[in-house]
């Protein structure tokens, strides 16, 4: 006994009722299992219902391709209704992956040829949705022939079906050319429309058809005048255009055929001008005609005062409270901008407007046509304007406002100093979202501008004073207070306010700049630079307390100063350094020295230190008593090399001493491969830190300097035996000796 | 425009009872080759996608016209309709896009294509007045 199948609404009405993922499954799939066993017993009645049902059940996303067989048998049956359930089916199942798919074409062929137009119907738009290369290839003479049909039905549906025949088999061009100019003279809509689409095909895809169709041009400008002269239809106005969807069509292919194309262009200027100023703009469907007109003045060789017109009525759409609007023409515009530029200048202060736009890809859009429309007349409003936005823009935007601000401030600053207080300004309010090389361009900027040091360095002592959390901000500043920190506290400049500035409070916001957990350690050293400059800069006392205070970071820092002093003083010194008389014995460095070398010479009573005048922080000399500083060592000297050490022994730590080794190169030649390497009595404990460089350039370049870091926990005489490799003068070097004459408070 | 057909597989404009994101009214996404466009009515939503080159207003225009379509011929179409009436949904979309293009114009016309049809397929059951399937 067989059980009726449910009616698809029946069928509906239960997956709905059902109120779990759960319990729907359980329908769809008892329903699938009724689905295939008719299937499987062939019940033709019932067939396209069951067809009906799993289409349904596919489209909430279950598995369906059971029902591909069945849809061909729908398709072959001879029942209309089986036919177009069973083309959907096929539609919607049988797409060009499936192995099936082939099968439909004698279908097709045969629905083609038979007289009862909505099956032809049925079977052109299967065609034209899902058929395949091959398909397109055996049935393309079909569908030229119902290109003649007398049924404008058929004749339309067939149009477009060789339009998706040229897509897949672009050949079929051949066929489905010639027949367009017939199709051209038609008054059904459907059909016009669907010919100017399969001659852009054409088109596209042939630049012969290309050339061959600039024929039409005047027909095409005859066909869009009279639409647009019309008046009122029943059948094709939408918001009184007509028929907006031919309209956008045919300017389309105008589009097409007139870009460079001088005499196609002309032919259609008038007209374009026309369609511009008589659409009616009240409602989405002028606007959607008028959008295209301006597309395509602005791909073709249009006269200029088109153009204008164009980005006329593009700015209109800026003004449209319709959101959309805005959006296509602000987008229209940053097309336009090059090419049009004064055009788009006059739209301006609509633009800016768009900025405030809440929605995010609007004010994305104005922001990049903002930045398009800066130039040296408009920089400072602009600009001004491009700040506030910074200011409260949503922070996906900030990186590219604050580069579009840099670089709009980079080609057109009107003067240095608009242009650093507008550095200055992003800095301030953006100062994580600038690229790199801000801080780079700015100080060479301030650098270079040295009427403005003193303006420069008091506006960013003061921006740092409020807010040291601006890494780039903090960088630049600290790099300007100690190249111009006298100038900071000389007190008046008639550019800003009268700042009195104290040394100590100075000194103090760089240290506090150091001490921040949020400073980079790039910030940092530009901190640490800045108090090295400062402490041979500033005059006055200079207290111990503030100096002890900070943590000594092993950094070059402290090398630069060093170095310098040590170059101009060491020119008259003698050298200290003496090869060792038993250099052989000493070859091994590591057996070198043990505890048990109390034989070796006692060390040296100290000498004064050779780089005497050397200004380094811990050797000032102050009221309150400071660690003892310990007098530096020239250690070296070969063809222009020289290696000196200097020596700390921070307080809190009595057995650890920090040997700075400076490497400096007076000769003419560079030395490079320059390897240090050393070796203390075992009861030391050593640790070299990594050197600044290999490369001690000529001419007294910036020398290499590396840490030794020896902890002499016995306080036991200390003795260093120092290697170095290097290449000089095109030969390699190697030389190894003992550092005599250390001083004996590096060690006890 | 309209459906993106062959090879990459049907995917028609219909409401898909889990398909839906919950959007305000018409919200735009760009992808690297096409635009998808959300509509809302009242509680239907249409979604559809477009090519790059595709005129976004007129898209605007296209899914208005297909929901007219829908109005017409239901009358006061509501959700329901086109729930239970799905294969007719399809039907009309047929009449008025084929192959991603625009084919009808005219109201009108697209239609009384598809009453014809249903005359068509009416005349040939044999009970009348009862739900095809």
């Amino acid at each position: 006994m067989v059980v009726p199948s449910l009616k698809l609404q029946d069928l509906i009405e239960e997956i709905r009722g059902a109120k779990t993922q759960a319990q729907e499954r359980e329908v769809i799939q008892k329903e699938c299992a009724h689905i295939r066993a008719s299937f499987r017993d062939g019940d033709p009645l019932h067939r396209h219902r069951q067809l009906a049902k799993l289409l349904y059940v596919h489209m909430l996303g279950y598995p369906a391709h059971f029902g591909q067989m069945e849809c061909l048998k729908l398709i072959a049956s001879p029942r209309f209704t089986d036919k177009r359930v069973g083309y959907l089916g096929a539609m919607l199942l049988l797409d060009e992956r499936q192995d099936a798919h082939l099968l439909i074409t004698n279908s097709i062929k045969n629905d083609l040829s038979q007289g009862i137009q909505a099956v032809q119907g049925l079977a052109l738009c299967t065609l034209s949705t899902v058929g395949s290369a091959e398909m397109c290839r055996d049935l393309a003479t079909e569908v030229e022939k119902l290109l003649l049909q007398p049924s404008s039905y058929v004749r339309k549906k067939a149009v477009l079906t060789a339009v998706h025949m040229i897509r897949k088999v672009p050949e079929l061009s051949n066929i489905f050319l010639p027949p367009c100019a017939q199709l051209l003279h038609e008054r059904h809509h459907g059909i016009l429309l669907g010919t100017i689409t399969l001659i852009m095909e054409l088109c596209e895809r042939s630049p012969a058809a290309l050339k061959h169709f600039r024929k039409v041009v005047p027909q095409l400008v005859q066909i869009l005048r009279t639409l647009v002269t019309t008046g009122y239809s029943v059948e094709h106005s939408v918001s009184g255009v007509s028929d907006p969807f031919l309209q956008v069509q045919i300017l389309r292919l105008l589009r097409i055929l007139g870009q460079n194309h001088e005499e196609s262009s002309e032919t259609m200027n008038d007209l374009l001008a026309q369609v511009a100023t008589n659409t009616d703009t009240s409602r989405n469907a002028g606007n959607a005609v008028l959008f295209e007109t301006v597309l395509t003045i602005m791909d073709i060789r249009a006269a200029a005062g088109l153009r204008v017109l164009a980005v006329n009525i593009l700015g209109r759409f800026l003004l449209n409270n319709d959101r959309n609007i805005r959006y296509v023409a602000l987008t229209s515009l940053l097309r336009m901008v090059q090419s049009d530029h004064s055009a788009v200048q006059r739209h301006r202060p609509t633009v800016v407007e768009c900025l405030r736009e809440p929605d995010a890809s609007l004010s994305r859009r104005a922001l990049e046509l903002s930045l398009a429309l800066v130039n040296s007349s408009n920089v400072r409003a602009m600009t001004q304007e491009l700040q506030s936005f910074l200011e409260s823009c949503p922070p996906d935007l900030r990186a590219d406002c604050a580069s579009g601000i840099l670089l709009a401030a980079e080609r057109f600053a009107p003067t240095k100093r608009w242009h650093i207080d507008t550095i200055l300004r992003v800095l301030t309010t953006a100062g994580t979202h600038v690229r790199d090389d801000a801080v780079a361009n700015l100080t060479q900027l301030i650098g270079g501008a040295q009427e403005l040091h003193a303006y420069s360095v008091r506006r960013l002592y003061s921006a740092l004073a409020d807010d040291i959390s601006q890494q780039p901000l903090v960088q630049v500043a600290a790099w300007c207070i100690g190249e111009y920190g006298d100038l900071l506290l000389e007190g008046g400049c008639e550019e800003t306010e009268p700042l009195q500035v104290e040394e100590e409070k100075v000194l103090a916001l760089l240290e506090k700049v150091l001490q921040s957990h949020m400073s980079l350690p790039a910030t940092r050293g530009y901190a640490l630079t800045a108090l090295m400059k400062l402490s041979t800069r500033l005059r006055g006392d200079n207290k111990a307390a503030i100096l002890e205070k900070m943590p000594l970071v092993e950094r070059g820092g402290t090398q630069d100063e060093e170095a310098k002093e040590s170059k101009e003083a060491q020119l008259s010194e003698a050298a200290l350094v003496a090869t060792e008389p038993q250099a052989s014995k000493l070859l091994d460095l590591l057996d070198l020295l043990d505890g048990t070398s109390g034989a070796a010479q006692p060390p040296p009573a100290p000498e004064p230190s050779p780089g005497g005048t050397l200004v380094h922080l811990l050797d000032l000399p102050c009221a309150s008593p400071a660690p003892a500083s310990i007098p530096n060592l020239r250690v070296f000297e070969r063809e222009g090399l020289q290696l000196n050490l200097s020596f700390v022994r921070p307080p809190g730590t009595p057995a650890l001493l920090l040997i700075t080794v400076t490497a400096i190169n007076t000769s003419g030649a560079d030395v490079t491969h320059f390897v240090c390497q050393a070796a203390v009595p075992k009861s030391f404990q050593l640790q070299l830190q990594a050197p600044s460089g290999d490369t001690v350039p000529a001419q007294g370049g910036l020398p290499v300097t590396q840490l030794l870091r020896i902890l002499n926990p016995n306080k036991a005489p200390l003795r260093l035996k120092l290697r170095l490799t290097y290449n000089h003068f095109g030969q390699s070097v190697q030389e190894i000796f003992e550092v005599n004459n250390l001083p004996v408070e590096t060690w006890q | 425009m309209g459906r993106v057909s062959g090879e990459e597989g049907a995917s028609h404009v219909h409401c898909r009872k889990h398909h839906l994101q919950v959007i305000g009214c018409v919200i735009v996404f760009y992808f690297s080759f096409f635009v998808f466009f959300l509509s809302r009515y009242a509680s239907l939503y249409f979604c559809c996608a477009v090519e790059n080159q595709d005129n976004e207003l007129l898209t605007l225009e296209i899914v208005h016209r297909y929901v007219e379509l829908l109005d017409k011929y239901f009358g006061n179409v509501c959700e329901l309709d086109i729930i239970f009436n799905f294969e007719k949904a399809y039907f009309i979309l047929d009449e008025f896009i084929m192959g991603g293009e625009i084919q009808e114009t005219s109201k009108k016309s697209a239609v009384k294509a598809i009453e014809d049809s249903d005359m068509l397929q009416e005349t040939m059951e044999e009970y009348m007045n009862k739900p095809t399937f």
